[in-house]
């Protein structure tokens, strides 16, 4: 038991001890120092891939945003009613019109036809029901009442060799204006996710306005005209969207300028 | 055969000896603190520098600098933008800007 004291007591191999503490910690603090290196050079090789995914998707972006800008909708509408038509049926009506409409850009087939429902659905305050039928038959479209909106969302931009593919979701809503959403991944798990609000500006001219008109209406007993006078309506329904630059605003994800 | 036993029984000079293993031990640790400290530094450096570049590059090509060194141009690219389910199809000629070593592309339309 004594000796066993003295053993505790006794001072001989701290510096021994004392040392192999000292190599534990030198080792410690060199190999988190290593460790802190490695996994910093590590770190590059990632960032690459991430990189270029966030480039593809603003790449991605910014044709998507400069197709749009260049778009245009037109549609025009004119219909002239004469209120009397002799020479036909005495007193009838006679109405000619013409109409046409374009969507240009690379997204044409996507929205024409819903730009159409709603120029075709508008609130036209010239109000009148004579030439809704031939309005309607004009701009007829498979599409009955307009949804809030419309577009396609499971298209995909397949970039150049060494870029991934982009998911593009676009849609329109009443007011025309374009809203397009990019990402990569799927669709619970979007990564870059882009989006960009374009809003449309709309300008409507709506117009109707009545002027007399002079019609032969039969001649006399000495072979002359007679002229009558009846009312010529001429109704204007045109639109004209474009989508400009100013009103371009990117939410989320990198710069797309 | 006495002797040898009381040598071993006895603790005379063992703290001198002990000294001398324990500095060498203590010399031995510093050296490799060095050694890895200085390995550890010539990583970080080479990571730093590589870093530098790398976003000297991502920021080259997110710009679309033609002007900027190992930078390349290819307008001569296009991509499509589809959807198989309704048909949709529509090909876009593009302006690829990418380093040299072709690990970063960025484009706008042509």
């Amino acid at each position: 038991m004594r000796r066993v004291g003295e053993k505790m007591r006794s001072r001989k191999g701290a510096s021994m001890l004392f040392a192999l503490l000292v190599f534990m910690l030198c080792i410690l603090a060199g190999t988190a120092a290593l460790t802190a290196a490695a996994a910093n050079s590590g770190r590059y090789t990632h960032m690459e891939a991430e990189q270029q995914d966030y480039l593809s998707v603003a790449s991605a972006a910014r044709v998507v945003r400069d197709e749009i800008l260049g778009s245009t909708f037109t549609a025009n509408f004119m219909a002239v009613n004469e209120d009397k038509t002799p020479e036909t049926s005495g007193d009838g009506t006679t109405s000619v019109y013409t109409g046409n409409k374009n969507l240009t850009g690379i997204f044409a087939s996507i929205f024409e036809e819903y730009f159409t429902c709603l120029y075709r659905t508008h609130d036209w305050s010239s109000k009148n029901p004579d030439i809704d039928v031939m309005f309607n038959s004009r701009f007829s479209t498979t599409l009955g009442t307009p949804t809030d909106e419309f577009g396609n969302s499971s298209l995909t931009v397949a970039g150049v060799d060494g870029m991934g593919d982009v998911s593009l979701e676009i849609l329109a809503d009443k007011n025309y204006n374009i809203k397009a959403t990019l990402y990569t991944g799927d669709a619970d798990h979007k990564r870059n996710e882009t989006v960009i609000e374009i809003k449309a500006e709309v300008k409507y001219t709506d117009e109707k306005s009545d002027v007399n008109y002079y019609y032969a209406n039969g001649t006399d007993s000495a072979g002359n005209t007679i002229y009558g006078v009846g009312v010529r309506t001429t109704v204007v329904r045109n639109i004209a969207v474009t989508w400009t630059d100013t009103n371009a605003t990117i939410k989320d994800g990198g710069a797309v300028s | 055969m006495k002797r040898a036993i009381l040598k071993l029984k006895s603790w005379a000079g063992e703290s001198f000896s002990e000294v001398l293993v324990a500095l060498l031990i203590v010399a031995l640790a510093s050296m490799l603190l060095a050694a890895m400290y200085s390995a550890s530094g010539s990583v970080d450096a080479k990571v730093k520098q590589e870093d530098s570049e790398f976003y000297k590059e991502v920021s080259a090509v997110e710009a679309m600098d033609a002007t900027a060194p190992s930078m390349t141009t290819d307008p001569t690219e296009s991509i499509e933008i589809k959807d198989d389910s309704s048909g949709f199809n529509a090909t876009i000629s593009v302006n690829v800007y990418q380093t040299d070593d072709g690990t970063l592309k960025s484009y706008e339309k042509g």
